[in-house]
């Protein structure tokens, strides 16, 4: 019977201690912590990456600057087109709203002053010149003594001139013959017509 | 303000206080706006070019301005509401030192 004695037992390394509670690879692999996984493998892709890196040369730059302006191009084209759209349509509203002032122009009735010197009547005369005014549309003349509220009307201007005339007298001959009282109105123009027209001398 | 010559002539001649008959004739064309027998201005009626035409602006605001009126009055006016005693009554307003009632004198 032999006796084994303790001391003749093979002594084990150190390593070999830690390696016996590992039993495989994966064992040493799973103690690594997730980070230093990712880690790793940033670093393999890293490393792969400059290994295969090229600089791209001149002419792929300009290639590649020139695609960027052509798909730049469109939104700027789409941009001048509404621009454009824009100014047409607001040159248009222009054109109608000077078409309109010019028609608006061309209706409106040109408005000046005139002198008479005499009444056209064998019976009447006037003391001193008398001014009237001339106010011409596209369809008549219109000839008005406003402080008299008189008014004359006709084709051209010296129909109505005459016209006037003859309102002239007709007011002064219905005002003086009034058997009615005279409104503050009728009063002042009898008045002024007074001043104005005296009967000729025969 | 658009006014047809018929339009006006007509309401001037039913609705302005012109003295009896003073139309009746045919020939005056004028006549005095007479309101309790004192005359406060005077009408003239345009030159008809057709009762259907429209009255030209220099014509149609001599008109106005003759029966003491304000356009919007004007429209009122010719367009019927308006009355003549209503018109009278305008005038009335209008020259109210002459046509004061004698107690509030």
């Amino acid at each position: 019977m032999s006796q084994q004695h303790p001391e003749t037992t093979p002594k084990k390394s150190p390593v070999d201690f830690l390696t016996g509670y590992l039993s495989s690879d994966i064992d040493f692999v799973d103690i690594m912590s997730s980070k230093d996984r990712e880690r790793l493998a940033q670093r393999d892709i890293l490393r792969e990456a400059g290994e295969e890196y090229v600089p791209l040369d001149e002419s792929t730059l300009r290639i590649i600057e020139i695609q960027r302006r052509v798909t730049r191009i469109p939104r700027w084209d789409r941009a001048i087109y509404e621009s454009l759209a824009d100014l047409k349509e607001k040159v248009s509203d222009l054109q109608r709203q000077v078409g309109e002032l010019t028609e608006a122009v061309q209706e409106t009735a040109k408005i000046y002053n005139a002198t008479i010197y005499e009444l056209g009547n064998s019976e009447y005369e006037l003391t001193m010149p008398l001014q009237i005014v001339l106010e011409e549309d596209q369809e008549e003349t219109v000839a008005r003594i406003p402080e008299l509220n008189l008014y004359a009307s006709a084709d051209t201007d010296s129909e109505a001139i005459n016209e006037l005339k003859q309102e002239v007298i007709k007011l002064y001959e219905d005002l003086e013959t009034s058997d009615r009282t005279l409104g503050p109105l009728p009063e002042s123009w009898l008045e002024t017509l007074r001043k104005l027209i005296v009967r000729k001398n025969r | 303000m658009t006014f047809k010559y018929r339009e006006v002539i007509g309401s001037i001649q039913s609705k302005a206080p012109v003295p009896d008959g003073h139309w009746r004739s045919g020939k005056e064309r004028s006549a005095p706006i007479v309101v309790e027998d004192v005359q406060i201005s005077r009408v003239t009626l345009p030159k008809a070019k057709g009762g259907g035409r429209d009255i030209p602006p220099g014509t149609l605001n001599s008109i106005r301005k003759q029966l003491l009126l304000c356009r919007e009055q004007f429209v009122d006016f010719v367009n019927c509401p308006m009355t003549n005693t209503m018109y009278i009554e305008k005038m009335k307003a209008k020259f109210v030192n002459i046509f004061q009632p004698i107690d509030q004198m």
